[in-house]
């Protein structure tokens, strides 16, 4: 081989390994918080398939952003989003993330059906019918920083004003 | 030398072991249907049920307890009355018999046991309610007035085994206690 190929191949070999290197830096950065991730499949006459997936890291300040702009109206407002309940609810998904995994809820009906579980950290909820499968699954984390943002807008006292 | 790192190893994940052993959960089975195809299943660790019962407040349930204040409106001291069937011998103490159901209350080897047996013909139930003596004593421990349901729980934890069984027709619940997390009882 000679030199100026030597040199070529080199420096081809530095940049693949910097470019890997940071698109793994940016993956984990992004993911490593988890992701929340939707799957769709609908079969029968109009079949769909969707999946997405979003960084926990992107979709908190989205989340904050549109939760301080949220004016609720007290009638409409959820009877849970009280401070009572709130307070059971982040305890609740705080005693999950140390909990084992496991299928917590499932609902059979026919052939409908709702599984809820965790698992390494994810919140996953399974929803099937004879026709459609959705799965959501986000990191309790997030939840956990959902309710938390929630009790900290303190939001009947706004709904109320 | 591969020994000795395999026992370490052992060891080592030792802990680990037990620590997964040691996680309780409360299973609850319902199923309805002559084929049993509508059925619902709920497991969730008791340190999980530990820890949340404390932070739900309503008008009956506070700081894990739940409040009983028409029992002293009626003059029923629920400790002393307890206190009178813990220090009696084993035995049923109240029998209910109706043209559609027999209830038993009985205590039995170091539990409380409520029998009701339905009449068939009548389409009655049959439902069984078991729970360790300790957990009825850290119930009534709180006082005339309320029941401390944080502490009946942690005494659970040393319970393994159905608490309540209900079969009517078409219906079936199963309330338990055991370390495995799938239910597949």
């Amino acid at each position: 081989m000679t030199r100026p190929a030597a040199i070529a191949l080199i420096l081809v070999a530095t940049v693949t390994a910097a470019g890997a290197t940071t698109a793994a830096t940016t993956a984990v950065a992004l993911y490593g918080g988890g992701s929340l991730s939707v799957e769709v499949e609908q079969k029968g006459d109009d079949p769909l398939s969707l999946r997405f997936s979003v960084p926990a890291v992107a979709l908190g300040p989205a989340m904050d952003w549109a939760l301080t702009r949220w004016q609720p109206d007290p009638t409409e407002l959820p009877e849970g989003l009280d401070g009572r309940w709130l307070a059971a609810a982040k305890q609740l998904i705080r005693s999950l993330e140390g909990a084992p995994d496991g299928v917590l809820v499932q609902v059979e009906d026919g052939s409908d059906s709702v599984v809820v579980r965790t698992s390494s950290g994810e919140l996953i909820v399974d929803v099937s019918s004879r026709n459609e499968r959705v799965r959501v699954s986000l990191p309790l984390r997030l939840v956990a920083r959902l309710f938390e943002r929630i009790d900290s807008l303190d939001l009947p006292s706004r709904g109320r004003a | 030398m591969l020994r000795r790192a395999l026992v370490s190893g052992l060891l080592l994940l030792t802990p680990l072991t037990y620590s997964a052993a040691a996680d309780l959960w409360l299973h609850v089975h319902v199923d309805e249907g002559k084929n049993g195809d509508q059925r619902v299943r709920v497991n969730l660790p008791l340190s999980v049920i530990e820890q949340v019962i404390p932070m739900i407040e309503n008008e009956h349930l506070k700081g894990g307890k739940v409040a009983m204040p028409h029992l002293s409106d009626q003059s029923i001291d629920l400790p002393a009355l307890w206190q009178a069937i813990r220090d009696a011998d084993d035995g049923e103490f109240v029998t209910v018999e109706s043209t559609r159901e027999v209830v038993r209350v009985a205590k039995s080897e170091g539990m409380m046991l409520v029998h009701v047996d339905g009449d068939g013909e009548a389409g009655g139930a049959r439902v069984r309610v078991t729970v360790p003596l300790p957990v009825v004593d850290a119930l009534v421990a709180a006082g005339e007035e309320e029941l401390d349901l944080m502490a009946a729980i942690t005494e659970l934890k040393s319970f393994r085994g159905d608490l309540v069984t209900v079969e009517e027709d078409d219906s079936r619940v199963r309330i338990w206690i055991d370390d495995r997390q799938e239910s597949g009882r």
